[in-house]
């Protein structure tokens, strides 16, 4: 079981690179994010917090790079390698919520999408690591009570019925709020270059990012807010037709602030508006 | 959830730990007070939000009375 204090350390430590990405990102800071940020490590018995913050932000780790185009000093590699080796992507991710551990679920699609932009901007030099693909997330339906999870085929999962024990995505339907929620957790997936499962659940879901959106605002539940209007701004970007504007949300998002992460969140949002839409 | 840490290249991560602050919660808020029946003031509160949200439209400039 892991305590309170381990968690705030990762959670503060997470705030800090995110700091270091956002600078990079801003062309404020070095070239370098991740290994700046081990590289300021004062105490060895911090460096595993450290080294957990790189996979908590996993592809956001990345987003300077690919946002701008900068190409990755050898130093970030080492850096990132290092996190990958310290805790190696499972071989078999857990199946999706709810039929499966949400935060185990939630960071196989995290790692995944650190190696993924990772191979994706070093092709000659691919990392040690490789990350299976998770299974997808449920579907949302958006006509469903808004908290709603249950099997679509109204009994059984797909996967139950074919006693398999394990969910698929094909076999669940969640309601709006959850989704949207979870979806949020997923924002570091919102870059340009990952594509996959998660992916096309945005897309085929405009309204319930909306709605998860509009519901953190309302909430002043500003963090969970920033996190959805990536997607949203994502989607902008991919030219998806969206139930509102995400360039005013992302504005207001970003006076009220809300750390590092949030900040990084709504920085990324604002350079996939200003992208055209393929 | 698997509380395990693992102990290659001799540094030792807390997974339990990185998994729970990944997959970071939305804040303990109440939610707010959508009700979910249709006029039950649900419309009225989505189109303040929409009206707050949606981009300007470009008015028509409005014509001068010449006296």
């Amino acid at each position: 079981m892991t305590s309170e204090r381990s968690r705030t350390a990762h959670s503060e430590s997470a705030d800090q690179l995110a700091r270091r990405a956002l600078d990079a990102l801003r062309g404020a800071g070095g070239a370098c994010v991740a290994a700046a940020h081990l590289d300021a490590v004062e105490d060895e018995s911090d460096r595993p917090v450290a080294l957990g913050a790189v996979r908590v932000l996993g592809a956001d780790v990345l987003a300077p790079y690919v946002l701008t185009g900068q190409d990755i000093p050898a130093e970030e590699r080492d850096a990132l390698e290092l996190a990958l080796s310290a805790l190696p992507p499972v071989r078999t991710p857990p199946a999706a919520p709810p039929a499966g551990p949400a935060p185990a679920w939630v960071t196989a699609w995290v790692t995944w999408g650190l190696v993924t932009a990772y191979t994706r901007l070093t092709p000659t030099d691919a990392p040690a690591a490789a990350a299976a693909l998770p299974p997808g997330p449920a579907r949302c339906d958006d006509t469903a009570p808004r908290r709603a999870a249950w099997p679509a085929d109204g009994g059984r999962t797909t996967a139950e019925a074919a006693g398999t024990g394990a969910a698929t995505r094909e076999g669940l339907q969640e309601g709006w709020v959850t989704w949207s929620v979870r979806m949020g957790q997923l924002a570091s997936l919102a870059l340009p270059g990952l594509d996959g499962p998660v992916h096309d659940a945005a897309r085929s879901s405009p309204l319930a990012l909306a709605r998860g959106a509009t519901r953190a605002m309302l909430r002043r539940d500003f963090p969970t807010a920033a996190r959805i209007a990536r997607w949203l701004a994502w989607l902008h970007a991919e030219g998806v037709p969206l139930p509102l504007a995400p360039a005013p949300l992302t504005d207001h998002i970003g006076l009220h602030g809300g750390g590092g992460r949030t900040d990084l969140d709504t920085a990324i949002a604002h350079r996939l508006l200003s992208l055209k839409p393929v | 959830m698997r509380a395990e840490t693992l102990q290659t290249t001799g540094i030792t991560l807390d997974e339990e730990a990185v998994c729970l602050v990944v997959a970071q919660p939305e804040a303990p808020l109440s939610d707010p007070p959508i009700p979910m029946g249709a006029g039950e003031g649900s419309g009225a509160l989505a189109l303040g939000l929409g009206l707050l949200l949606s981009p300007k439209e470009p008015k028509e400039p409005k014509e001068t009375k010449r006296r």
